[in-house]
Order: structure tokens, then sequence, then C-alpha cells
């Protein structure tokens, strides 16, 4: 197999715009929209993690990548080459979520067998074959038919079987599913590997932990659109925060801290949407201070919307001249669980949106499922 | 290339896991051991094993009627019972599983997934299942003539066209189990479908020779009534003489029956031009057994019945029955069953397939379209 098959100009692995799916459901053919127009691009040699609530239409997007569903509609390209040429698929890997191997085959005929579906010789293939078996720690068991292996065991073998011929994209759709703690420790070890290896990983995972660890870039998918996208640290820079901890010794901690702070005094109040309140992960900025940083007080203290440690230190030194006891300072960085509870909020009521796509209704829109 | 021969042994991979595979292959090598090894020809007929002869003068060593009792227990108890019957079945029941499986949720996406054309993997994956039927019938019918070649010396070689035919013919039927895995990807709805399938073209194939049966021998005795009717009218203006009473009667009453069959080949007639045509537009399960008796020049039916003697000498005549009715009645069986066997070849072949063809298309067609 030769990389001339991708386009060495393109510096994208994945480069989509305006990808769709409408699936037409029911007795009157009502339209699904599985995804409304996705734009999303992933950097050669990066690993990017997909991630969005059930139905949201990852496995749909992924599938279209592979071709295993036709697009509505998909411009853009896949290893340089549009979206659905089948040769470009023999340098992408894929592992399906709920992937089934025939059950009469053994670990190194299931590499085997998937390796020569995209076209490797015979002479490769019992190089590489064994190679990364050993490399997901299935050597001892490859002799095994597949009948005999745990979950975790396939999940091992699945992926052995997407980097078997030796793809500049590995597509993994849930690749931890069913394994245990150990086992996904390994997975992580061997994607990070895959990565060093110069292979672009494109992941989608419910393991929001996972994929913080593991990716530069994520997608945050919710009913069909992509809600954000980016690296962990540009997705989370309007979230970052120092909360100051005080010890009000027995007064109310909002009097008290707006006595000891001029400075919110002279800010300008910011109206809290009621949903941004009920939901746990929002800060509920109360104001924006003359600086720009915006504000809120809390129960135990008082939390700025700032990455500079500096910018917090002349307020502790009031309140420490106030006497005000500081219990503790924390520099606050959202999780990726929090940006992707933030995604599948909706703002104006603060619970999780509908899960699944959206129907085809004239008044149907986003978290509207009727 | 690479690619094809992957699927092909995956193929073989998975035959050689099922336990139906191995259970049919041993019986047909043992149905060809039991049909051709248990006997042997002798100066008086036919002796089986060491002990028990069957005095026959037409089957003694050496004869035509020895070669054509071999190659009729081939064809019409190995071919007819066994590959074209019970190894099919099991074949359809073997095989049904295999493109449900196939096309089954986390199993379709990594074959899908990989740089080749939908319509050529679909392809290939039929080719897998061919594989099934191709190795049983291989074998068994190599064996067979293997044994046949070897114990009596005679070597068939026109048997060996029941490898491709019975194969063909399994592509008939599993035609329907393709389209039915595409359209339901359940193995049940598969077997069930195909079965009934298979059984309805049994069923308007049976219809119309039954039909062509009755009215070629309708055909035949009007035929006949008409040569004698003018014969005994030749033999009394030879003699220069008027029809006598008894000629009046003979003629009265073989015109009188050639009415009554008339009426026959009226009434169905029709719905056997009727069946016939139908016949063109689907996949010709039984006319295989047929070809390959021709291929093979092996006696069927009434033949092979004359060669052993059970004869339609006079044996089965009913009492009521005079010679004459008995040899009309003969001729009238053979002519329906030479119209039966007169099948043409090229032509049942070439419109089957086409059927068969037009049925994998539709399945390759709806594979195509399908999102999975």
């Amino acid at each position: 197999m030769s990389t001339a098959l991708a386009s060495p100009s393109s510096d994208w692995a994945i480069d989509l715009t305006h990808v769709s799916k409408v699936y037409s459901a029911g007795f009157r053919k009502q339209g699904v929209h599985a995804l409304r127009g996705i734009d999303m691009r992933v950097r050669r040699g990066e690993v990017f993690g997909l991630l969005g609530p059930n139905g949201a239409g990852k496995s749909t997007l992924v599938k279209i990548l592979m071709t295993v569903i036709r697009p509505t509609r998909a411009d853009g390209t896949l290893l340089g080459r549009p979206v659905g040429h089948k040769a470009t698929l023999a340098k992408v890997g894929y592992l399906p979520e709920h992937h089934r191997f025939p059950e009469y085959l053994t670990g190194e005929q299931v590499v085997d067998f998937y390796a020569a579906m995209c076209g490797m010789s015979r002479q490769e293939r019992r190089k590489r074959t064994p190679a990364l078996l050993e490399l997901v720690g299935m050597k001892d068991w490859g002799k095994t038919r597949v009948r005999g292996y745990s979950k975790g065991m396939r999940q091992r073998v699945g992926i052995a079987q997407a980097l078997a011929a030796d793809p500049d994209l590995v597509v993994l759709d849930e690749p931890t599913d069913g394994v245990d703690p150990v086992g996904r420790r390994d997975i992580r070890e061997v994607l990070t590997r895959i990565k060093e290896e110069g292979r672009t990983v494109f992941l989608n995972s419910h393991l929001l932990s996972e994929l913080e660890m593991l990716c530069d870039r994520v997608a945050i998918l919710v009913q069909g659109t992509v809600a954000s996208q980016g690296t962990i640290d540009e997705l989370t820079v309007d979230q970052r925060r120092y909360e100051v901890e005080i010890d009000p010794a027995g007064e109310s901690v909002e009097p008290l801290l707006r006595r000891v702070l001029p400075e919110l005094a002279s800010a300008t109040p910011l109206l809290v949407e009621a949903g941004a309140v009920k939901a746990a992960q929002h800060v509920a900025w109360m104001g924006q201070l003359a600086t720009g940083q915006k504000y809120a007080i809390t129960p135990l203290g008082i939390t700025i919307g700032t990455q500079d440690a500096a910018f917090v230190q002349p307020m502790i030194d009031r309140l420490r001249a106030a006497g005000v006891t500081i219990k503790a300072l924390r520099p606050i960085r959202p999780s990726l669980e929090d940006l992707f509870m933030q995604a599948v909020t909706d703002p104006t009521t603060g619970k999780a949106m509908a899960p699944g796509a959206a129907l085809d209704h004239p008044h149907a829109g986003k978290g509207d499922r009727s | 290339m690479t690619m094809l021969m992957a699927v092909l042994q995956d193929s073989l991979r998975l035959l050689k896991s099922r336990s139906l595979f191995w259970l049919s292959l041993v019986l047909s090598v043992l149905a060809a051991v039991a049909l051709f090894a248990t006997y042997s020809f002798n100066d008086q007929g036919v002796q089986f094993f060491w002990f028990e002869t069957w005095q026959n003068p037409m089957l003694k060593v050496g004869t035509t009627g020895s070669r054509a009792f071999v190659a009729g227990i081939f064809n019409n108890v190995y071919v007819q019972f066994w590959l074209s019957w019970g190894a099919l079945i099991l074949a359809v029941l073997s095989t049904s599983s295999i493109l449900p499986d196939f096309l089954g949720s986390g199993a379709v996406e990594l074959s899908l997934s990989k740089p080749i054309g939908r319509v050529r993997l679909f392809a290939y994956k039929v080719l897998g299942a061919v594989l099934f039927v191709l190795l049983q019938t291989l074998a068994g019918v190599l064996v067979a003539y293997l044994v046949i070649g070897l114990k009596f010396d005679m070597w068939l070689h026109g048997m060996l066209w029941a490898i491709p035919l019975i194969t063909l013919q399994f592509l008939y039927v599993y035609s329907f189990s393709a389209l039915l895995a595409v359209v339901t990807r359940s193995t049940l709805a598969c077997v069930i479908g195909t079965l009934l399938f298979w059984f309805a073209i049994f069923v308007v194939q049976f219809s119309s020779n039954r039909l062509l049966e009755v009215v070629e021998s309708s055909r035949s005795i009007i035929r006949q009534n008409t040569e004698i009717v003018e014969s005994i009218k030749e033999r009394a203006a030879s003699q220069n003489r008027e029809l006598n009473a008894s000629e009046e009667r003979r003629i009265k009453g073989r015109n009188d029956e050639s009415a009554s069959e008339q009426k026959t080949v009226d009434s169905f007639g029709t719905w056997s031009q009727y069946l016939t045509a139908g016949e063109l537009v689907i996949p010709k399960t039984n006319d295989i057994k047929v070809i390959v008796a021709n291929l093979a020049e092996a006696p069927v039916g009434g033949e092979l019945a004359d060669i052993l003697g059970a004869g339609r000498e006079g044996g089965f005549r009913p009492p009521d029955m005079d010679e004459d009715e008995w040899d009309q009645t003969r001729k009238a069986s053979d002519d329906a069953e030479r119209a039966l066997r007169d099948v043409k070849t090229w032509k049942s072949i070439g419109t089957s397939s086409a059927s068969c063809l037009v049925i994998f298309g539709i399945a390759a067609f709806l594979f195509r379209r399908r999102d999975f």
C-alpha cells in the first residue's frame, strides 16, 4: 500500500463542510435530521475526540466517513480525497462500535483478513500481524478463536485490525467500551504510540476523562450540529477562574465582600440566566468588573473569571488587610465533562436537551423533539 | 485479487467451522460409495456385495445395459435424490446465515469500510456461499466418477457435468436467499423464504410438466388413432371393398376416442402454454436433473425401468386392456416422457440464469443503496 493514495497537499486528515443526513422514518416518511450541516476539521497527526450525547449523530458521522452510510450531503475531504472515495479507505483504519468479528476466526486471522481486505500483500500481512497483536497485548492469544475472547480482548484485537493496513488515519468508535480500567490504560498507551507514529486518531467516546487525557482537540456534537470545537484550552478559556474561599467569621459573605472589595461596587451587573443558575456546571456570573473580569459571589467566597493569578493578588491583600482569613485559593479549569454538560444543557431551561436527532417538523428546533 | 482470495478463504474457514458442511460432505461421499461400490456385473446379471445375484441378461458385464444401469442410478438416485434435493437442502440451511451474518450490525461496517465497492463485495460473498455446494458436489461426483471408472471400467465423462450444473441449481435458489438477506438480515427469514421459493418453483414446474404430459399423451393418442383409421381405410381400399361393420365400429371407436382426447388437449393445452411461458421467467431448478441426465447419457424413468426389466412388458398391463390399447398407452407414455425430456439445455440455463441474475441484481442494488 502506498501513501500516495492520500493527497499530500492537504494539512487536514479530515476536512468536512455541510455534512448532513436526513433519514426517512415512519409511515409518513417524516425526515429525521441526524446531522445538520457539520463543519469539522482534523489536523494530520493529532488525536481528535468526538463527543456528544446519545443520538447526537456521532456514529452517523463516523459511518459517513467510512462509507457505511450515504450522506444526504457531504462536502469535504478525507486524507485529501473527497468523502466517499473508496480507494482512500485503504489508508484508514476503523473500529466500529459494537463490532462483531466472525467467531470462527482466530485473532491472527481477524487481523490478516481485514488487512487483506485493504489490499495488503500476504508478505506484508505476515510481517505486521504478529507485531500488531503484540502491540495490543494479544500476542499469546493470536491463535485462539474470537469466540473464546472476553470483551476487552475483542477490543484489543479490534484496534489491531484497525491498524492492520498501516493507516494514516485511525477512526475508533468507543474503543474502550467494555474494557476494564487496566485495559483502558493499556489502550490509552497504544493510542499514544499510534499518535507518536504520526498517525491521525479520530476518537468517538463517551468516556470524557479519557478523551481529555488523549485528545489534542475535540468537537462536541449536539442534535446533529457541532456545538463547539477546538483544543480543550480554547474551549475552556472563558470558563477558567480563580475561587477565593474565605472564613467570614460569622458575617454574611456577600456584605463582607462588598464592604472589603470596593471594585465590586463599580461592577456592571449581569443578567443571570435562569438556566445557567440551575446548571451546576455554569458559573452564575453576577457582574463584570471595570477591568473586564466577571465575578460571582458564592456561599464560600468569591470567584473571579481570570486565568491571571496576579490579578487576584490585590483582592487577597485587601481581604487579609481587613482581617479576613483566606482558607483557599483555587485555580479552576473546567473539565471536558463540564464543557460537555454545558454544551448539552438547554440555556433557557437549564435541563439537558432531549436526546436524539431532530424530526422534520415545521416547529421543530434545537432541543425540540416531538 | 487479494480481496477476492481473502473473502473466499474466509468463506472456506466459515464452512470448515460448520458441522453441517462436514456432515453433508461425508454423506455425499458415502452415498457415492454405497451406490456404486456395493455391486458388480457378472455373466448372469448384477451381484450385490459378494452373495446375491440378480439375474438379468440386459445387465450382464460389458453390455450397454449395464452402462445405462450405472448412469441411470447416478442420475435417478444420486443426482435426483441426493445432490439436487438432500444435499441442496443442507446447503440452503448451512449457507442461509452467511449473508445475514455478514450484513449484521457490527460486522457489515467492518467490510463496508474497506476499499472495495459494495457490488463487488456482495458478489464475492455470494461466491463464498457457492463454495459450499461446489465443494460438496465436486467431492461427491468425483468419488462417484472414480468408483464407477475404476470398478466397472466405465468412464462416464458426462457425469462431470453434474458439478457445475448442481452448483448452478444452488445459485438459482440462493439468489432469492441473497435478496431476502439484504431486505431482512434474518437467517430464519432466509431459510423459510428460500425453501418456500424453491417449493413454488417446483410446483410451477411440476404442474407444467404434468399438464404437458397429459397434453402430449392425448396428442400422441390422436396421432396414433389417425394413423390406425387411415390404415384401416387404406387396407379396405387396397382390397377394393367397402368397410365392413367391424372396421366401421373400430373407426368410430377411434374417432370418438380422438374427439375425447382433443377435448383434453383443448382444455389443458392453453393452461400448459401459460405455464410454459411462466416457466421462462423463473429459475428452472427441475430442469437441471434432466440436463444432467441428457449430458450424462443416462436413462430416465421408463427407460431405466425397461433396463431393469420391471417392464412395461405385460407385467403391469391391466386385465381389461387388449394388446393394441396397451401398445398405444405405452407409446403415448413414451411420447409424453420424450416431451418432458426435451429440455432445451441452453434455453433453460440461459433463461434461468437471467432470472437468477435479475434477482441477484435487485439484491445487489438494494445492498448498494442501503445505510447500515
